[in-house]
């Protein structure tokens, strides 16, 4: 075999230019392998929200209702109030409700279904009801889907 | 003569074509990762309070007081605890645009400020704003704790007082979310 010198310095010369090439593929690709993951967990999330937030105006629903439309409802009702008719068709979620207004105070926690290691959403809303003094109280509804 | 290379000129241009192609690569990356912003830590809101000014002036308006009040001299009324707090803002608003004095008021404007801290979580920065709804004064009528001071990330909601007779008062209520740094 005849050894073609030109031919070993411009595999040398070309080394750096494989380098150089390689690297930008690499970042390139890693990039975009990144920002899908990210852009994917994004719409993960915002799916967890929009559950939590469907669930959440239900249980209000619910919640308000107890008496009857239009009245007040009582802070026992809300404390009360059967949620498993509702809720148990989804995958799970938790429900709390916290007492904001006079005092700060957990009222009721629930949860339905089963957990899963998954993405969770939130939503929380506030409403007035009535307790057995007759002062009307400030409650927090809380839900956590996933 | 052995081990000698030839020099390329060819060889260089691949070399800096290379570099152009990289760099073209390292913008292009940044572009994209400039556009889905830095990964967030710990969540973007809080858990721990509701952040709709709208949802809480509203639902604090409806409420009681909680616990008996007293409005000072030369008053001297007490305050039930099944008082609507919209309606007592509107009496001591309306007392207020009569020229009484802010110090009647103390006990109730604590009451107020404690509530609304409760409401909206420590780091929310509850302010809660009077003013007259025909808009003549300068300066609001009552302000629990204070004016804020003006800041990018406030966010506010009004209402008007339930009250009888002609006058119209309208209460605001503005959020200002501590700063990540500021929170312990």
């Amino acid at each position: 075999m005849k050894a073609d010198e030109s031919a070993v310095g411009g595999f040398f010369e070309d080394l750096p230019v494989l380098a150089f090439v390689l690297a930008g593929v690499a970042l390139l690709m890693s990039t975009g392998v990144y920002v899908s993951q990210r852009l994917d967990e994004a719409r993960s999330e915002e799916e967890a929200d929009a559950l939590a937030e469907s669930l959440l105006l239900e249980v209000l629903g619910k919640l308000r209702n107890q008496e009857s439309s239009g009245v007040m409802p009582t802070v026992a009702s809300v404390v009360g109030a059967d949620l498993a008719v509702s809720l148990n068709r989804v995958t799970g979620c938790t429900v709390s409700v916290v007492m904001r207004h006079p005092n700060v105070e957990w009222l009721r926690v629930e949860s339905f279904g089963v957990f899963e290691q998954s993405r969770t959403g939130y939503a929380s809303a506030l409403m007035n009801a009535i307790d057995d003094d007759g002062i009307v109280v400030i409650l927090e509804v809380r839900v956590v889907a996933w | 003569m052995p081990g000698r290379k030839v020099r390329d000129d060819c060889g260089q241009l691949a070399v800096m074509d290379a570099l152009v192609f990289f760099s073209t690569a390292m913008v292009i990356s940044t572009v994209l990762l400039s556009y889905i912003g830095p990964p967030e830590r710990g969540g973007s809101g809080s858990y721990d309070c509701p952040t709709d000014p709208g949802e809480v002036l509203e639902a604090f308006l409806k409420a009681s007081l909680g616990k008996e009040v007293r409005i000072g001299t030369p008053y001297d009324v007490l305050l039930s605890s099944g008082e609507a707090v919209g309606e007592c803002i509107f009496v001591e608003a309306h007392l207020l645009a009569e020229g009484a004095s802010k110090d009647a008021f103390r006990q109730l404007n604590e009451l107020l400020l404690v509530a609304l801290t409760n409401i909206t979580g420590v780091h929310s920065g509850p302010h809660l704003l009077v003013v007259a709804a025909s808009g003549d004064s300068g300066s609001p009528l009552l302000a629990i704790p204070d004016v804020p001071a003006n800041g990018t990330d406030m966010v506010a909601a009004n209402s008007v007082l339930p009250g009888e007779g002609g006058e119209r008062f309208l209460a605001v209520l503005v959020l200002c979310p501590a700063a990540p740094s500021e929170v312990v």
